[in-house]
């Protein structure tokens, strides 16, 4: 099994506001490991943002406060409470980020190759003409046409799908060890977000990258991670590989987020939807967070769930779940 | 969609034919040069009466301004539309404010669309007043519909942000039923929405379409949505519909290039299959509809092998390739 890059342990990123104290996420566990993409799925407000952000501390704190007990170990060394110029080190050149929206991580006033250039020049010290040839081949490499050209282009003048490629181009740079893309083609067309997904999965190949991708979107989880961790409520429900996950989910929200999705392949008329609506960070509910809404809930639920392994990349946040996979493993 | 017969052999409940709707965009430092950016150019369809039409296409495709052309929420620049044999085109005010009350529009974004300071009672008895419904007591009529999308009568005076996203999109349909519409236009219902409330609300409008024999013009993106809710689907590009047919022949059959492509790019919640799934990646982006193509709009971006000069040179008719199948592309067959 290959190494272990990033480790997070039993991560708590609270919120302090007015309202109260919004527990974000409370006692996040998951591990990336070298080569690997690994998807962090979940609905608006589990907590996965929040998450990605708080291991490269780019959190405004206050409101948010990472608690103690918290980990987040890249390659061994510890993040939480690293300097700022220690993470400032990391940022770009070990680990990088794209976001949903390239155009609000863009500057408007630069040009495209400023932009590229900068960064070349700030974490690799090449001089401005070496730097200019370097963002021209970046922009090659993430499948621009006429790199030269386009290097002199305003980000208003690119399409959504050729922002993202400057974006990627740009998180490249520096040949990160870890590239964390959070929701990286949901404001994507159908046919756009292939050709991302695609030029990811290429990159991560030629560049041995591990990939910590963030969506709500199974399909492109489906489509393109090793393995998955699903998050509710601010909490891992579930973890396995990819094939796992969706043959033989184990988590009742894991199997309620399936049975929702419409398929391409399986046309239905009726939909089975999850009942309910997401607890509020401020107030989530006491024992199993997902009860509420859960088809199976019963007596045992009302007590706080712990994370069970299942197996060597197994693992469930419901005692049900646990027990009747256990107990049947052991059965046989 | 499956097991659902609509009666197709009558009038239409909505006969659209070559809709056009040019913005001028102007240029230079005086405005004085005008282009015309051809949102959408020459789209016909029709639907009938308890029947659900997607139409599904990528952003810039024209699908929102031909939902909101076709009822005059803006002006078309060209075509005809007919409503229950009315010529819309010829209607007056007056008449346009009794067409507005059979015809109902969802948007997107029901926060942008409900007044943050009305309650819900004052505005679904407003919806009432102005159409003279709801009589001898509206506020009970205002109650049954919140029943009727599965909201609790108690939340009648309640405002807007008190509600989710879900909650609030129901809200947008209670409003849009409570003038008791023939068609809905719903435009992006759902995408705002999490999968798993998304679900919900898709729920209520099938069965509302099924309990008050509702029409659906559906436009989304998602394509699976689509399928899932629609009898006929028709997909726009760059303005113009290239293709549209039985929900059933369109996904299983597809005839244009394009929606081939659309279709393989859909990322499938299955990953054992993911490798032996034959995927076509369109290369390049949209074109500009200021700036589209000459010929077939989609020949600069078209995977199909046999693709020649008559594609760059000739605008491929919207045709009829055989059992209620139309598709604009020379190198489809008429079919039998």
């Amino acid at each position: 099994m290959s190494e272990i890059l990033l480790s997070i342990k039993d991560l708590r990123t609270w919120f302090f506001t007015d309202q109260g104290v919004a527990k974000a996420v409370d006692g996040v566990s998951f591990e990336v490991r070298e080569g690997e993409t690994l998807g962090v799925v979940g609905e608006s407000g589990c907590g996965k943002t929040v998450t990605s952000l708080s291991v490269l501390g780019l959190l405004p704190q206050p409101p948010a406060r990472i608690m103690d007990g918290s980990s987040i170990l890249f390659e061994g060394e510890e993040l939480i409470g690293a300097d700022e110029r220690r993470l400032r080190g990391l940022r770009g050149n070990e680990i990088s980020m794209i976001f949903q929206e390239p155009m609000s991580s863009l500057n408007p006033v630069f040009s495209i190759g400023d932009q590229i250039i900068e960064v070349l020049r700030l974490h690799r010290g090449l001089d401005r003409k070496d730097a200019r040839v370097e963002a021209a081949r970046l922009l090659q490499e993430v499948g621009m046409a006429e790199p030269d050209r386009r290097l002199d282009d305003y980000p208003h003048q690119l399409s959504g799908g050729m922002r993202q490629r400057v974006m990627i181009a740009m998180a490249l740079s520096c040949e990160p060890k870890l590239l964390i893309a959070d929701e990286p083609t949901t404001a994507l067309d159908v046919t756009i977000q292939a050709q991302i997904l695609e030029l990811l999965a290429d990159l991560r190949g030629r560049y041995g990258m591990s990939v910590l991708l963030i969506t709500h979107d199974l399909g492109v989880v489906a489509e393109v991670c090793d393995r998955v961790v699903v998050m509710y409520a601010g909490q891992v429900v579930e973890t396995g590989d990819v094939e796992e996950i969706f043959a033989d989910p184990q988590h009742p929200y894991t199997r309620g987020l399936l049975r929702s999705l419409p398929s391409l392949d399986v046309p239905e008329r009726r939909l089975s939807p999850i009942p309910g609506m997401v607890p509020s960070p401020i107030d989530w509910p006491q024992g199993c967070r997902f009860r509420d809404r859960c088809d199976s809930a019963g007596d045992g639920c009302e007590a706080e769930q712990s994370l069970v392994h299942l197996g060597d990349h197994r693992a469930v946040r419901c005692w049900k779940a646990a027990a009747e996979s256990l107990g049947g493993a052991a059965g046989s | 969609m499956s097991g659902r017969q609509v009666d197709r052999t009558g009038e239409p409940l909505l006969r659209v034919r070559d809709l056009e709707k040019h913005f001028p965009v102007q240029k230079g430092v005086f405005g004085r040069a005008e282009r015309m950016l051809k949102a959408v150019d020459g789209v016909s369809f029709d639907i009938y009466r308890g029947e659900t039409l997607g139409l599904v296409g990528e952003s810039g495709c024209g699908k929102s301004t031909t939902g909101r052309a076709i009822l005059r929420l803006i002006e078309p620049t060209a075509g005809s539309v007919h409503f229950d044999g009315i010529d819309v085109g010829a209607l007056d005010r007056q008449g346009l404010r009794g067409l507005r009350r059979r015809t109902q529009f969802v948007f997107q974004d029901p926060f942008g669309s409900l007044n943050p300071r009305m309650s819900v009672g004052a505005m679904l008895e407003e919806a009432l007043y102005v159409h003279g419904l709801g009589q001898p007591d509206p506020r009970a009529r205002a109650m049954e519909l919140l029943d009727r999308v599965g909201l609790r009568p108690e939340h009648i005076d309640r405002y807007p942000h008190e509600f989710s996203g879900g909650q609030r999109q129901r809200l947008g349909i209670a409003r849009a039923l409570s003038v008791e519409p023939d068609l809905l236009v719903l435009d992006e219902p759902v995408s705002a929405l999490d999968v798993s409330v998304q679900a919900q609300v898709i729920n209520l409008l099938v069965d509302l379409q099924r309990d008050l024999g509702l029409t659906y013009l559906f436009i989304a993106h998602d394509l699976a949505l689509v399928e899932h809710v629609s009898d006929r689907v028709a997909v726009m590009y760059l303005g113009r519909m290239v293709e549209l047919a039985d929900v059933r022949a369109l996904y299983q059959d597809p005839q244009h290039p394009y929606t081939k492509a659309l279709l393989s790019a859909v990322p499938r919640p299955d990953p054992v299959g993911r490798e032996g799934r034959e995927r076509i990646v369109l290369k390049g982006d949209v074109p500009s509809p200021l700036n589209p193509p000459g010929g077939c709009p989609f020949h600069t971006r078209c995977p199909h092998p046999h693709k020649d000069a008559l594609c760059s040179a000739d605008r491929p008719r919207f045709e009829g390739k055989g059992a209620g199948h139309f598709a604009a592309c020379h190198k489809v067959g008429k079919g039998a």
